[in-house]
Order: C-alpha cells, then structure tokens, then sequence
C-alpha cells in the first residue's frame, strides 16, 4: 500500500504547480483594495494589550475600556495573544492598523520588539495611548499620554510595606518571565530591602499551571526554612500560594504580599492570608484611554501630562471589605 | 474519472479546500483590512515565518520522525545571538556563525541520539526541548540577571544581517519582510529536493518502511541525521530573522512553535506516521495558519478564538485527507 502512493507521488508531480498558480491567483486576488463607504462615521479604537487569556488582571482593564466605549457609544476592539508573546503581539498590532482604525491604546512590556509596530501605526498619523507597561517608548515614538503605574516605585511602595512586617528573608515569586515590568517590579524591591539587609530570593513559576506552581513554591519553601516572607509579582502567583500557605503554614507563619488582585486575593486579606496587596486600579488603565483618545480624535483634546499614574495604593484588612464587591463584578 | 482519482488522492487537495474556504470565509466576515495589500502583506509575513519551519519539520515528518525542540531552539539562538553581539562584543554576523554551529550540533544530537537508540523521536526531542528552554532561561539570567535584551540594532554587523534577512521590499507603498522571498526559496528547495533527487526518494523510503529501505542501501542513519540538522537550521534562520527584525530577544521566543508548524505540515496533508507528502501541501498549510490567525484579528473577533479555529482546521484536515487516501486506496 505504501509502495503504491509512493510510486503516485513519482508520478503525478506535475500537478503541483497547479496548486502554486491557484495560490497565486488568490494572493493576487486581494491586492484589490475595496473602499468601504460608511455612511455614518463611528469612531472606532482598538486596545492590544499582551495579558494573557487566563490572567483575571487584564479582565478588569478590558471591562473598564469597553465600559467606557459603551458610555461613549464608540467601536471599540480589544485584542492580545494567548501566551506571553511579543513576535505575535507585533503582528496583531501590524493587523490593526492595516484596518486604520481612528486610535490604538496598545501596552508596551517589550519595547524592542514592539517598537517597529507602534512607530508604523504613528507614521499612518493613528494617535497611540500606551497603558500598563512601557513608558519609556515615549522617547522614541510620539504617544498621547501614558496611563498606569511605574512599576519601580510600585516595588519600592511593596518592600516599605512588608519590612513593617518584621520579615528577615523574602522569597519574591515572578509569573510572567521575560515581562519587563515585572522585572522592574523586582529591582525597585531589591534595592529598599537591600538597603535593610534582607535577603530576597526570585524563582519563576508557570503561571499557566496553578498546581505545578503551588508544588515548585513547596518544594523551595521546604528546603529554605528561613524564608518569612513572600512577594508575588501578580495574582497568578499569589493564589496558588495563599493554597499552600493554607497547607503547610501554622506555625511559620510566612507573611505573603503580591502586587494586583482578585476577589481571592481580597478574601484572603480578609482572612489575613495575604497581608496586603498594591492596587495599580487597573480598571482606570481601560476606562481612562478610551476616554481620552475619544476627546482627542472628537475634540482634539491633548492631555498635557506625560504619565498619568493610577497606582499604587495598598489594599489591607482596612479596607479589604470596600472594594470586595466591586472586585468580584470585575470592576476593581 | 482518472483525472478526478489523481487529484483526490494527492496529498494537497484537502489543504487547497481549506485554503479557499477560510480565505473566502475572512474575505466576507473581515473585508476591512484583510482584503487590502496591508492585510496580504500581514498574513504572508506570518505564513512566512511558519511556512520556513515546515519545510524542515515535513521533510523529517516524511522520513518519519518529530522534532519538538525547534521552539526551544529558535528561543535558543536569538538569545545566543544577542548574548554573543552585544555581552560578547562579537560583530553580528560572526554571533550568528557561532550559534549556527552549535544550533545545528543540537540537531546532530538529536538525531544521533534518536538514530542510535531507537527510541521515538518524539520522546527524545521532547527531552531536548525542556533542556534547551531552560539552558536559555538559566544561563541568559545568569549572565544579565534579565529575561529580556534588547539594542542589538547599535551594534556592528546589524545592517549587513538586516538587509539580508529582514529588510522590507516596498510594493505599492506597503512594505513587505524579505522573509516572505525565504520562504518561496526554502519552498523551492524543499521540493526540489523531495522530488526531483534520489536523497528525495530516500526520505519517502525511509519513512514508508524502514525494512525494506534497509535492503535497498539507503543511508538511513545519515537521513534521518542531517534532516534533524536541517529543522535545527530553520529555527536558527527563524531566530536570525526574529533578532534582526525586533532588535532584540526573550527567553520564551520561539514556545510553542514546534507544535504549530507540526500543525502546519499536517494540514498541508502530511501523514504523521511518514512516507507520505508534498512540500507543496506544506507551504498551503503554513498559507492558511496566517490566514486564519490574522484573519480573526481584522474580523474584530477577540483572538482568543484563533486556537478553536485552528484545532477545527487541524481536525478537519486530517478527515478530509484521510477519507480521500481511503476512497482511492479501495478503488485502485
């Protein structure tokens, strides 16, 4: 039987060339442009972001920015690939504004491989808002404004707040290896506990796995029996230990802190599982750009700070119970 | 009926449907944008990239093995290549040489590792690609104390990369990625060799049965070795281009792209048990992996749709291709 399709492929090899020219009367096919006539003029935004599919984080931005779109009475898209992925976070935003849309808010946590993407959109003359991560693109590309926390100082405001926990070894845990934020989150860290000679010590876990990276955590905290104290870098981190804490943790009682939140992690300072967490309000993140790329593409309206910062502030057991309800409607 | 016997049962003619269905289908449902030469341009940049790595991955699939460490290796080489350029002070090119060689010696591993153990290609390059990822996470840390560098484009030697391996070429205003001439080149090559040289019919042959291949004097070993060192080569020239374009590498390049262009191959009508398929049917499978993933994003639809859409493809694939080989393996 085998011989049989071999000796076929042998033979009928000519006909593939009639699948290259029906390849190519298809690509050429679509150079036609087609214009579109609308009569009525919507504005019409597009958000990329690189949140990943499962991070809860990026549900609230995307609420907020469709909240905002809803108020407003707007088209509005919002985009990002399933995994952590710059190459294919480049390629989406190439796509969005080949559709020219009136404004791009896009989040910017690589700015290398990013770069070639966003100055192609600002070259079209789309208007560009950048949020969450990458500030600092400002310097290459002309941008609106930038909404979102800086993410040094949110770790300098994180380390301030757990040394007056009297902790002597941190264990900080990263979920989203090779996110800049999250690395600058670390260094502003380092350097304040540096400063108070406390050890910190990194490990990257798989976000995508909550049981493998509760068992890595384990199998660190078994052998480092000095560690007291645990930063997060996010919530995907933070659920699956506050799991193990509620496991192995009577008697140590290691004080766990992470940056952003959910409804578990607000729970759990409720029950003082967590002892706070730092709020970037990232629902602000999606409602503000849609807002002000709307005033600017209806109104012409340029915001005249460089950074408009929503974070961070501190969520403890103080006041835990106010956002609680809000955070569980995916609004905080 | 002869005619219509030989069409069904080549191994592209389920790809080509599938070719016109999703192109039809993203021509009506995304007309803004996928339509326009700026739409071409983005799909074929990213079948591009896909499409060179399916040409290596088909040609070891149809002499009957897997490599699943391409992912890994593309990870691998863009930061070799960065690490040697810019923590090395190598010029660019040379950084690319040297990480050629050892990319390749990878391949030869694998290979001889598979070849000399008769182990599954599978379970040996699976091994491999959880020891190259985490060799580059480890020692890229190590090295930087970063998951992420960027700035390559400031050193010497970058132009000259660039203009080969990714400089745009401007047709009607829109530039398009040289990668998309590779690719027609790798595609080229590909057939040629599977089809009009005899180490062509040994790569059928040793894929449709290793029995009889033996008996007939063909090198199997050696086959099977350079072809492992042929995918290692294509993830370092995806990795080449993914440096020169983005300016720059992460850890995590590359995750995941083993089983994409596996999926590639296999739609473009592959058998995964070997000695069966077309170079040709690969380069239409990597055509609708572009389409279907660039057509959602100017369908406005959020992307997280694109892994159902391509798992139904896959699926679909392999009926379709399936009840046609059956169909005319009973009527011959």
């Amino acid at each position: 039987m085998h011989h049989s399709w071999f000796n076929d492929m042998i033979k009928t090899k000519k006909i593939n060339f009639l699948s290259i020219i029906v390849i190519f009367i298809f690509i050429s096919c679509s150079k036609i442009e087609k214009q579109q006539e609308k009569p009525l003029k919507k504005v019409s935004i597009n958000m990329v972001t690189h949140g990943q599919a499962t991070d809860p984080f990026w549900s609230v931005v995307s609420n907020g920015a469709k909240d905002a779109a809803k108020e407003l009475g707007i088209d509005f898209y919002y985009q990002s690939p399933q995994s952590f992925d710059m190459i294919t976070m480049s390629q989406i935003i190439d796509a969005v504004v080949s559709t020219n849309p009136d404004g791009i808010i896009v989040s910017v946590p690589d700015i290398a491989a990013l770069k070639k993407s966003i100055l192609s959109a600002s070259k079209k003359g789309i208007p560009i808002i950048v949020i969450n991560a990458g500030s600092e693109i400002a310097e290459k590309v002309d941008i609106l404004t930038y909404v979102g926390q800086s993410e040094y100082e949110a770790g300098v405001k994180a380390a301030e707040e757990l040394i007056k926990y009297k902790i002597t070894t941190v264990l900080c845990v990263n979920h989203e290896i090779g996110n800049i934020s999250l690395d600058k989150r670390e260094q502003g860290f380092r350097k304040v506990l540096k400063e108070n000679n406390i050890i910190v010590k990194t490990i990257p876990i798989d976000a995508s796995d909550p049981l493998e990276a509760r068992e890595t955590v384990r199998a660190y905290l078994s052998i480092n029996n000095n560690i007291d104290g645990i930063l997060t870098l996010g919530p995907l981190g933070a659920i699956p230990i506050m799991n193990l804490l509620k496991d192995i943790d009577h008697e140590k009682n290691i004080k766990l802190a992470t940056f952003d939140f959910t409804p578990e992690i607000i729970d759990g300072i409720m029950n003082s599982q967590i002892v706070f967490a730092l709020d970037q309000q990232q629902y602000l993140q999606g409602y503000l750009p849609v807002m002000l790329m709307n005033l600017y593409i209806t109104n012409k309206n340029t915001p005249a700070y460089k950074k408009l910062e929503t974070g961070p502030s501190i969520i403890n057991i103080k006041n835990a119970q106010d956002v609680l309800a809000l955070s569980k409607k995916g609004k905080r | 009926m002869i005619l219509s016997k030989g069409i069904f049962s080549r191994p592209e003619t389920g790809a080509l449907l599938g070719l016109v269905f999703v192109w039809v289908f993203f021509a009506v449902f995304a007309h803004n944008g996928f339509l326009s030469i700026h739409g071409v341009k983005s799909y074929l940049q990213v079948s591009s990239e896909i499409g060179i790595l399916a040409v290596g991955v088909a040609l070891l699939m149809i002499a009957g093995e897997f490599d699943l460490s391409i992912g890994s290796l593309i990870g691998f080489s863009s930061m070799s290549i960065t690490l040697l350029t810019i923590e090395a002070n190598m010029s660019m090119p040379l950084a690319s040489i040297i990480t050629l060689i050892m990319a390749v010696f990878i391949g030869y591993c694998n290979g001889v590792t598979v070849v000399k153990s008769g182990l599954p290609s599978f379970i040996i390059t699976l091994g491999s690609l959880f020891i190259v990822r985490g060799l580059t996470i480890a020692v890229t840390k190590l090295i930087t104390g970063r998951t992420q560098i960027g700035g390559i484009d400031e050193s010497s030697g970058y132009g000259f990369m660039h203009s080969i391996f990714s400089r745009n070429i401007t047709i009607s205003g829109v530039d398009f990625p040289i990668s998309i001439l590779w690719w027609v080149l790798f595609v080229f090559l590909g057939y040629f060799v599977l089809n009009q040289t005899q180490i062509g019919n040994w790569i059928f042959a040793t894929g449709a049965s290793k029995e009889s291949s033996k008996l007939m004097g063909i090198p199997i070993r050696n086959i099977k070795v350079s072809l492992f060192m042929l995918t290692a080569f294509c993830a370092w020239f995806i990795a080449v281009i993914q440096v020169t374009t983005f300016s720059g590498a992460d850890v995590l390049r590359g995750e995941q792209k083993e089983f994409i262009s596996i999926i590639a191959v296999v739609i473009g009508g592959t058998l995964l048990t070997g000695g069966y398929g077309s170079i040709i049917g690969v380069m239409i499978g990597s055509l609708i992996f572009g389409i279907v993933k660039q057509g959602i994003i100017f369908a406005g639809v959020d992307a997280d749709w694109f892994q159902v859409f391509m798992g139904v493809m896959l699926v679909s694939a392999v009926l379709v291709n399936g009840s046609f080989r059956k169909k005319y393996i009973h009527e011959y």
